[in-house]
Parts: C-alpha cells; sequence; structure tokens
C-alpha cells in the first residue's frame, strides 16, 4: 500500500485507511519499508556521486556536525524551513515604507521557469582551434607530439606532458572559458584544481608546470587550490590585480561588471598587488578577504563559507543587496534583470540558497520575504517591489 | 574477507564514538548511495530525500556513544531510514487530507516542513546544554567538539585517563540529548527503533 500511495495510486479512502495504520502500527509499518530497502539494497549497484552531489552532500555532513559544536555560530539560514526563513530574513532599509499587496499580480510573474547552470565549457588550444567540452564524450580529447588532453568521468580536464619544451605547441597557452550558466573544474598540468564560475575564463600556459613562474590569467570568478611548490610561484593576473602564492586555497573574483576584485584566502597565504599601482600590495591571512577597488586594496575578515559557496552548490547571502544578488543570479541562470521599481535593488537579504534549484525556486524564496516579487518573460526577469 | 570488512567497520565505529569527524564522513558517504537511491524511489523528492538523509545521520552522530553496543550498523542505519521514509509518507498523506478538506482555501504547506528538524534550534539548546555542564566536563566537551582534539590529546591536557575522557564525553553527549527532550525534541531517542535481526 506503502508504494502505491508513493505512485499515486489510491484512493482518499485508502490514504486514510494507510494513514490510520500508519498511526496505530508504525513499527510494523516501518519494518515493511525496511524490508523493502534490503530488497533494494541487494539489487542496487551503487554509482559514484558527480562532483555536485558530492558537494551537496558534503554539506549535508557538515551540518549535521557542526550541530553539537560548542560556541559556534550557525552559519547558515535555512531557506527550506519557512517559519524560520520568515524569522530569519533581515529586512534593511525599507522595511517601514508602508507597501500596497497587488494580489492580483501576485501568481502572474513566475510563470516560465528557467533551469539552473551546469558544467560548460570551451576549451581553446593554442592553435586556435575549440573544443566545447560539455558535448564531448570522456576520455582522449587530444593526443598531439608530447601532449594528451582527457575528459575524466565528472569532467575533469587532465594534462599528460611526455616532453617538456620539445614542441612548439607546449609552449602555447590553452583558455578554458565558462558561458553564463556554466561553471567547470579543471586540473592544471602542475597539480592545482581550478573551479570556474559562471561567465568566467583562465587562460594558462600548457608547460606550466615547468617554466619559473606558474603564471594563470583570469576574468571572471574562480576557486583556486594551488598545488604546493616553493620554488615556482603561482601567479594569478586580473585585469585589475596581481596576485602571488607559494601553494595554497583561495578565491577571486573579478566579474567586470561588479567593478571589485575580491579575493578570499581559505589556507596558506598570499599577496595582493594593485596592476595599475605596484607599490600597493598587501598580504592576506587565511580568513582574510581583499577588496581591491579604485581606491586602493582593503581588507575584511569575513566568512570564507560565503566566497566558496558557489563551488558547493550555493547561493550564500551575508547582508548582500538584490542588486549584487540579482547579478549573481543573471550569470548562472543566463537572464537580464530590470528593475521596475528602483528601490528593489536595495532590499537586504541574508541567507542560502540551492544553486541547483530552477530559477523560480530560488526567486520565490526571496518573494516569501514580502518585500519584492519577479516576472519572467523568455530570459528576463522583471523585480518589482511590493 | 567478510571479517575484514566487519573489523574495518567497527574500527570506524570506535572513532565515531570517540568523536572523529572524518569517521562519521566515511560512514555516511558508504551508506549514502544506497540509502539516498531508496529514499529518492521512496519520495520521489530530493528535498526529501536530503531531509530524511541528513535527519537520519544526525540521529547517528547526536546518539553516537550508543553505537558501540550496535551489532549490526548498517541494519540500524536501514531502521532510521525507513522510520524516516515512514514520517515522510504519515506527513504527506496529512498535508493530502487536509488538502482535500480545504480544497479552495489557499494552500503554502510545501514550505512548512512541521516535522523537520531545525539544526539551528538544535545548535541553540545544544550551546545552552554545554554552557550548563560541570566546569570539567565542559572543558572536555569544548576541548573534543570545539577544537576537535583526540581523547589521548585531550587526557594529556587535563592530566586525566582517556577512559575518563571518554565516559565524560558520553555523560556530556546525554546530558546534551537530556536538554533536547525537555525542548520537546524527543526525535532523538531510539524507543520505537527495534534493531532487524
Amino acid at each position: 500500500m506503502v508504494s502505491q500511495f508513493q505512485s499515486g495510486q489510491l484512493a482518499t479512502a485508502e490514504k486514510t485507511e494507510l494513514l490510520n495504520l500508519i498511526e496505530e502500527h508504525p513499527t510494523l509499518v516501518s519494518e515493511e519499508i525496511a524490508d523493502l530497502l534490503k530488497a533494494f539494497d541487494s539489487e542496487q549497484k551503487p554509482v559514484a556521486l558527480h562532483r555536485p552531489e558530492q558537494d551537496r552532500w558534503n554539506l549535508v555532513v557538515n551540518r549535521i556536525l557542526s550541530v553539537d559544536k560548542p560556541n559556534v555560530r550557525r552559519k547558515y539560514l535555512y531557506f527550506n524551513h519557512f517559519k524560520l526563513a520568515a524569522a530569519a530574513v533581515l529586512l534593511i532599509g525599507l522595511a517601514t515604507t508602508l507597501y500596497f499587496y497587488h494580489d492580483t499580480n501576485r501568481r502572474r510573474g513566475l510563470t516560465t521557469d528557467i533551469a539552473p547552470g551546469g558544467n560548460k565549457a570551451t576549451l581553446t588550444l593554442a592553435n586556435g582551434r575549440k573544443i566545447s567540452l560539455n558535448d564531448i564524450a570522456n576520455g582522449e580529447l587530444i593526443k598531439e607530439a608530447g601532449l594528451s588532453i582527457s575528459k575524466t568521468a565528472n569532467g575533469q580536464l587532465v594534462y599528460n606532458i611526455e616532453k617538456v619544451g620539445t614542441t612548439a605547441d607546449d609552449q602555447g597557452v590553452n583558455v578554458i572559458s565558462t558561458p553564463n550558466g556554466g561553471e567547470w573544474q579543471i586540473r592544471l598540468p602542475d597539480g592545482s584544481t581550478v573551479w570556474l564560475n559562471a561567465a568566467s575564463s583562465l587562460e594558462y600556459p600548457i608547460n606550466i608546470g615547468s617554466t619559473p613562474v606558474r603564471k594563470v590569467r583570469l576574468k571572471g570568478e574562480a576557486y583556486f587550490e594551488v598545488a604546493k611548490d616553493s620554488k615556482h610561484p603561482f601567479v594569478v593576473e586580473t585585469p585589475e590585480q596581481k596576485l602571488e602564492v607559494l601553494g595554497t586555497h583561495f578565491n577571486v573574483n573579478s566579474y567586470a561588471d561588479e567593478h571589485i576584485t575580491k579575493t578570499t584566502l581559505l589556507e596558506g597565504s598570499i599577496r595582493i598587488s594593485d596592476v595599475s599601482n605596484t607599490s600597493a600590495s598587501e598580504m592576506l591571512k587565511p580568513g582574510q578577504q581583499s577588496v581591491l577597488s579604485s581606491k586602493g586594496i582593503r581588507i575584511n575578515d569575513v566568512d570564507t563559507d560565503e566566497s566558496i559557496a558557489w563551488k558547493n552548490g550555493y547561493f550564500m547571502f551575508n547582508n548582500e543587496r538584490q542588486e549584487s544578488i540579482m547579478r549573481k543570479i543573471a550569470r548562472w541562470y543566463n537572464v537580464k534583470v530590470e528593475y521596475a521599481d528602483p528601490e528593489a535593488r536595495d532590499v537586504v537579504y541574508y541567507g542560502t540558497v540551492s544553486r541547483f534549484d530552477k530559477i523560480s525556486q530560488v526567486l520565490r524564496k526571496f518573494e516569501q520575504t514580502g518585500e519584492v516579487r519577479f516576472e519572467i518573460e523568455k530570459d528576463k526577469l522583471t523585480i518589482f517591489k511590493k | 574477507m567478510a571479517f575484514k570488512e566487519i573489523d574495518k567497520e567497527r574500527a570506524l565505529i570506535t572513532e565515531i564514538v570517540a568523536g572523529n569527524e572524518q569517521a562519521f564522513s566515511i560512514l555516511f558517504f558508504k551508506y549514502l548511495p544506497v540509502l539516498q537511491s531508496f529514499a529518492y524511489k521512496f519520495t520521489k523528492s530530493e528535498h526529501a530525500t536530503e531531509e530524511i538523509i541528513q535527519d537520519t545521520f544526525l540521529r547517528i552522530w547526536l546518539n553516537r556513544d550508543k553505537l558501540e553496543q550496535v551489532e549490526n550498523v548498517k541494519a540500524y542505519l536501514y531502521k532510521y531510514v525507513s522510520n524516516e521514509c515512514l514520517s515522510h509518507v504519515r506527513k504527506k498523506l496529512k498535508e493530502e487530507k487536509a488538502i482535500d478538506l480545504l480544497k479552495n482555501a489557499h494552500s503554502d504547506t510545501e514550505n512548512c516542513t512541521m516535522d523537520a528538524i531545525h539544526l539551528n534550534e538544535i545548535n541553540r539548546i545544544v550551546a545552552a546544554a554545554v554552557d550548563k555542564l560541570p566546569q570539567q566536563r565542559k572543558k572536555v566537551y569544548e576541548l573534543s567538539r570545539g577544537e576537535g582534539k583526540t581523547i589521548p590529546e585531550i587526557s594529556d591536557i587535563m592530566g586525566v585517563s582517556p577512559s575518563t575522557v571518554k565516559n565524560t564525553l558520553v555523560i556530556a553527549l546525554k546530558n546534551i540529548r537530556e536538554n533536547l527532550i525537555q525542548h520537546g525534541i524527543a526525535l532523538f531517542l531510539l524507543v520505537f527503533i527495534r534493531i532487524i535481526k
């Protein structure tokens, strides 16, 4: 009966009967389910988890483990739980403004839906050849003199260089780039791993492991886990900033439309310098974030979870303005954002939302705060202040 | 080979009882694939699946001191997941009944997970419970859960025997559970959990 209910085959009367059965004999029904599970287990071949899955479950493990930690202020607010969300969402600024409730408009907004981003990227080889990485099968991509590139089951690129510096080709650079709504993970030839967020690109020499300085160029946002190699410093250049490390974990956000470059350090140490003013240079300690703007470099202590939430499959907002949030959503769902009411830009939110939900589910969380509402038409998203 | 498997799991359980987070994570990912696909098949909802898995392992974690007496961890886990699946069906049935009754009234039940365990809430209660522990016990607990120290390390720092540390941790955990029950979170008790043979 339980399985019939799950497949939606039960009539109302039977549902009542099942509910009564559950209320009266919970142990019996539970044992029934346990038997189903045992039978299911014996016929099941477990499959490996994909990376976004793995990250999602890692987050679950962390949530469980932090539950009985003393003196840990919980960082996440669960949008999943309606009551909590209602209490959690702090409205700053215009909260006191009276608003009118247009009930007729309320449901109309989210009739069309947009799927979240996923693994999408293009690899541009030294000779200019472009390969769309999402379309191709796993296995070997390229095999040229002394160099092979292959794509693994979880979408990673792996480089194999047999003879370093012998061919003209391995002096060249490769560029991996993601579109709006794309992300990709890549393992560089020196063993460093880079997660590339949407609308970003990373340029690197193929012989990166054997050059005196390991230098890459980034546009957009990426999280780096640099392989330790004290003899070959790792340098990340963005349009405004130069960053030097030996081996460490950090996130760089340098989207052109953000107008600032944010670098967050999780492990190790890094040096940040301003490209336009080489005398401006700062060292970062773990847990710190540098913000580079036209006014120079500023250093803050931050919650590092927030800056790498994207890599773990989440949007995390900590006192973040709607306008800034919408830039992230626009990049990931590949939508254009318009404000029908300019004051909607200034609503501030705290909270965590999955990046792998459809856009309607994400937007609904914002609507539940009673501050804004959305309308979607094709790829245009309009925001109204309620 | 079967023996080796069991021994390995025994060793893992011993580590979990001692508060080793990594050991817990290994156990989690060992059983996740089958539990996850079952829960998904059962609920047809990713959200519910996540909740079932999270609540199951949360119970395991907060009852970790009892794991050593459990002979068959797999059966124990299966029982827990089955119970969670059951609560899910019950919740859904109740919701559907409510919706049937209020066909035309607007129902936003989707997000009202009444039975859901609120981690924030638990964390707050745990913090209060830890605060109330006697000095010595509190110190041991904070070294273990707050700073991630192992039992031998805590024994060195505090100058007491490892078995004292272990007992203290078990008692602290018990105190915390009692506090949770006082706050109406009795979900953690193994009351009507019978181990399948």
